[in-house]
């Protein structure tokens, strides 16, 4: 297994180096000055002066570039034009609070999707199974901006039982915080999953071993929890390890409305306020976290599936 | 079966208009869901009651009633013009991104499938490193980089958009390439470029289309989250997701403000969802 | 007379299952038809009765009725059964005494054992699930008796292979596995469906044997569906014989195939690949097996038979019972041995 984890980090890596490429050398694709690409049309004259002090833009390409590297390497993302920080720990202080949004996001996701799929799948065709595939369809189309607002407005506002902020500095309080926040990116994620793994489900309990579970004589949970749902996970998780990008992305949002100090909250942030050293650290960053994501969603189903041989 | 040394084979089934109906209540619901809404959208200047961006400063967040159907936001605007227009913003650019991506993105997947070797390796090594990162974000960074305007939107819609179909389009032809048919017409001594269009291409077709209706969905919420961050079109012009974005500032009084847009969109994913499934059914009957 | 009380000729026979008219039915959106109609037959005390018939017969529907697992869309819709005196089915509705014979009192042996077994799971804890459920076993115990069901199965070092998944087990091994899990709590009955047919002709004989050692050691009673006459003839005592979804022939095995007395069966028998054959020519039954939610009227065979009059094309078609505990469907039975010596004339043989 290490060798395979090994390999997929290498892969990843070169991923990453042609992302590296991509966000380095877009700004000098784009007709005129990358100074002014960076800073916006806005910009003053000092300002493009600067920039082409600090970053040596009127050296060659591959000079820059190796420097950019070079910095990258070692742990060196350049400094924040708006923040006047270092971007690396304006990254990692922000980074946790990304993080655990996209854990709870996905606990409240599976535990929502579960068991209205099973249900779903058990009562095939049944009134309860085509109110749940509609609400997914629905669900599939409705903005997660408006839902976290609607959340905020129902829940936080008028019931007043989460705050409307995100993130506060007590663990405890966390779990209660960030709860919206995460539901609202999991009502996001939830449709794509219950329908995947209803459809899954449908398919698994069509099959010869559960038959012969029953013909065992074995209890209905046994036979369709134990053996059905166990089945149906695997592909699922699969299915959530593609959706992984429209995922994390989706925090992006979220963290805006809910104030969340995390890095996608930056990152807007910095777009908006064209701070081009920290746009290019944080889609680096995200870059590492979906390829660390895909290869734990590997290594999951893997796990779950005895059949699978990783390679 | 034979007659008088001819032989006979079962006619081909018709589609007939009926038949397609009473198939699938799904594809029904959502050609008649997606009509509405392209409807709308292709008539909006006409249908909407007031201009979308003239601003009433009489009228300031009015609740709706007879003047003002849907109300009115703070500017004074009609939000129910505001709403029709801002279906020909976001519909144009989604189903125009979209149609772009898989233009680019099939031709390239057919190319790279077909002719296979350094074309083919090229084409996925850059599928996978678009891959490896999230849509968002990556439409993010374009954007920032090639500047806020509907160019650099489509740009960033389309840039990103394009590897699902490379992939999808990639697969399908690496089947069908070997498949009897496609061998057959290659010894028959067909060219290269009449196989690829008259027996690949149909073939290869239908994946990538029933992926573009439910890709359609996550284009148009791209386009109104960027449009709410403030990353995406620009004021004046009406669009969902600044709408959304004006009417959070007001959710506690004027709820509305923000939930009509909002309607709008779910109205608009809820059509193309069930186009995209209905098709699907129907083709998996066959 | 139902079959069978027509079979009863062996006063010391203790009758284990009996199933008398049963129906099954088709139920979907698209339609509602039966297709396994007034079947009877029954099972003694470590008996084997087999099922044999083409596919589409019904054979294995009847199969997994008797056990009430009946796929989706298909219900028993009348007919009865029992079990040693308890009602399973009464009047076409399955009673609650089934569920508390299923795996315990019976147990069932599918074709496919790739697909059978649970792919996740560990053979080991699929055999003692079942133990678990019915016995009172504890884990240790269960688990020992699971590595020794497994040796007796004839699988070796079943001490580490216990522990392994059902895709790390060759074709042969895996059917021994369902086997093992199917009589893990000793039941009286074991339900055969095409055992043996997706295995390779070595991998099968060794299975029959197995089945016959059970026979002998456990006094295992069998009901043994299959479209393969040599696996019949080898394992099973008394047989019947299934034609779209009626049973048209049953008795002592050696009475069918030797001297049958219906046209299909004798069809059957003839379009068995005989290796010894003088003639190695093959006679197929031409034509094909109607569609039995459509059945052609009067006896279902008639349009692919070589002798049908103006009688066959109407009318229902109950089993005669014949001497010796046979019976047959077909009126015009006593001219069947006379058939049979005109095909084998016209295909050379002596």
């Amino acid at each position: 297994m290490w060798s395979y984890v090994a390999r997929r980090i290498a892969s990843g890596a070169i991923a990453l180096f042609g992302l590296t490429l991509v966000v380095f050398f877009i700004v000098h694709l784009v007709p005129g000055d990358p100074a002014v690409t960076l800073l916006g049309p806005r910009a003053t004259p000092e300002a493009i002066a600067t920039l082409h002090r600090e970053w040596g833009l009127n050296q060659p390409v591959y000079v820059q570039y190796e420097k950019f590297m070079s910095h990258l390497l070692h742990g060196d993302m350049g400094a924040s034009l708006f923040f006047h920080a270092p971007v690396t720990s304006l990254i990692f202080g922000r980074l946790p609070a990304t993080l655990l949004l996209l854990a709870y996001s996905t606990l409240l996701a599976v535990l929502l999707a579960v068991p209205l799929a099973t249900i779903s799948a058990l009562r095939q065709g049944g009134i309860i199974d085509q109110i749940i595939r509609v609400v997914s369809l629905i669900g599939l189309g409705a903005p997660a901006v408006w839902m976290g607002l609607v959340l905020i407005l129902f829940l936080a506002v008028r019931l007043g039982a989460f705050p409307v902020g995100g993130y506060t500095d007590s663990t405890g309080l966390h779990i209660q915080a960030m709860f919206l926040p995460s539901l609202t990116v999991a009502l996001g994620m939830f449709p794509t999953l219950t329908r995947s793994l209803r459809a899954s489900l449908i398919g698994v309990l069509a099959a010869d071993y559960i038959t012969s579970a029953r013909a065992r004589g074995l209890s209905g949970y046994a036979v369709v929890i134990r053996h059905g749902v166990r089945n149906a996970i695997a592909p699922t998780v699969t299915v959530l390890g593609l959706n992984v990008g429209y995922l994390v992305g989706s925090t992006v949002a979220v963290e805006v409305i809910f104030a969340i100090p995390g890095i996608g909250n930056l990152m807007v942030q910095a777009v908006l306020s064209r701070d081009f050293p920290i746009v290019q650290g944080v889609t680096i960053v995200y870059g590492v976290l979906v390829l660390s994501i895909n290869l734990l969603t590997d290594l999951t189903h893997a796990a779950l599936d005895p059949r699978v041989v990783l390679e | 079966m034979s007659v008088a040394g001819q032989t006979l084979t079962a006619p081909p089934r018709r589609w007939s208009f009926t038949r397609i109906v009473t198939r699938s209540w799904t594809l029904t619901a959502g050609v008649i869901l997606v009509g509405l809404v392209v409807g709308v959208a292709v008539f909006a200047p006409v249908i909407a009651p007031h201009d979308p961006i003239h601003q009433n400063l009489t009228h300031l967040l009015q609740s709706p009633g007879p003047g003002h159907r849907l109300g009115t936001d703070q500017f004074g605007r009609d939000v129910l013009s505001r709403i029709l227009v801002g279906t020909r913003t976001d519909l144009e650019i989604a189903l125009g991104a979209t149609f772009l991506a898989v233009l680019i993105g099939g031709s390239l997947g057919l190319l790279a499938g077909y002719v296979g070797g350094v074309l083919d390796t090229i084409v996925m090594r850059v599928v996978d490193v678009v891959m490896a990162f999230p849509f968002y974000v990556l439409i993010i960074t374009l954007v920032f980089v090639l500047g806020s305007g509907l160019a650099s939107l489509y740009a960033a819609l389309v840039g990103v958009g394009w590897v699902s179909y490379a992939r999808i389009v990639r697969g399908e032809t690496l089947i069908a390439r070997n498949q009897d048919y496609v061998v057959a017409a290659r010894q028959t001594g067909l060219s290269g470029r009449r196989v690829l269009f008259r027996h690949i291409l149909p073939n290869v077709i239908t994946q990538p289309i029933v992926y573009a209706m439910s890709d359609v969905v996550n284009v148009v919420l791209t386009i109104v989250t960027l449009g709410f961050l403030g990353l995406g079109v620009q004021p004046p012009t009406p669009e969902w997701g600044s709408m959304i974005a004006d009417g959070s500032a007001f959710l506690t009084t004027h709820w509305t403000l923000a939930t009509f847009p909002a309607i709008a969109v779910m109205i608009t994913g809820f059509g193309f969802s069930l186009l995209g499934d209905g098709i699907a059914e129907v083709i998996e009957g066959e | 007379m139902s079959a069978a009380a027509a079979t009863a000729d062996r006063p010391e026979r203790q009758v284990l299952l009996e199933v008398d008219g049963l129906t099954i039915e088709v139920r979907n959106r698209q339609m509602h038809a039966s297709v396994v109609r007034d079947v009877s037959l029954s099972v003694g005390v470590g008996e084997t009765l087999g099922i044999v018939g083409e596919s589409g017969s019904g054979k294995s529907l009847t199969l997994r009725s008797l056990l009430g697992v009946l796929p989706k869309g298909t219900a028993v819709a009348g007919g009865s059964i029992s079990y040693r005196g308890k009602v399973l089915v009464d009047d076409g509705r399955v009673t609650d005494e089934m569920q508390s014979l299923r795996g315990r009192e019976i147990g069932m042996v599918f074709q496919d054992a790739t697909s059978a077994l649970d792919p996740v799971i560990r053979v080991g804890d699929q055999i003692t699930e079942t133990l678990r459920r019915h016995t009172g076993l504890s884990r240790k115990a269960a688990d020992a008796r699971a590595i020794e069901l497994m040796e007796r199965m004839g699988i070796p070092d079943s001490r580490r292979r216990v522990r392994q998944y059902p895709h790390e087990f060759s074709g042969g091994m895996r059917q021994r596995v369902m086997i093992a899990m199917a009589i893990a709590c000793s039941p009286s009955l074991l339900l055969c469906d095409e055992p043996t047919t997706a295995l390779d002709v070595t991998t099968q004989t060794e299975i029959l044997e197995l089945f016959g050692e059970l026979r002998r050691e456990q006094g295992l009673a069998m009901i043994f569906v299959s479209h393969d006459l040599g696996v019949i003839a080898e394992v099973c005592e008394r047989v019947c014989v299934m034609y779209c979804g009626q049973i048209i022939e049953t008795g002592m095995r050696a009475q069918v195939f030797d001297a049958p007395r219906h046209p299909y069966t004798l069809g059957l028998i003839e379009s068995a690949p005989d290796i010894e054959a003088a003639s190695p020519e093959l006679v197929a039954i031409p034509g094909e097996a109607p569609d039995p939610t459509v059945p052609p009227p009067g006896c279902r065979f008639n349009p692919r038979c070589p002798m049908p009059v103006e009688e066959c094309r109407s009318g229902g078609f109950p089993l005669i019972p014949l001497s010796g505990g046979r019976a047959t469907a077909c009126i015009r039975h006593d001219r069947t041995t006379a058939l049979r010596h005109r095909i084998d004339a016209e295909a050379g043989r002596g």
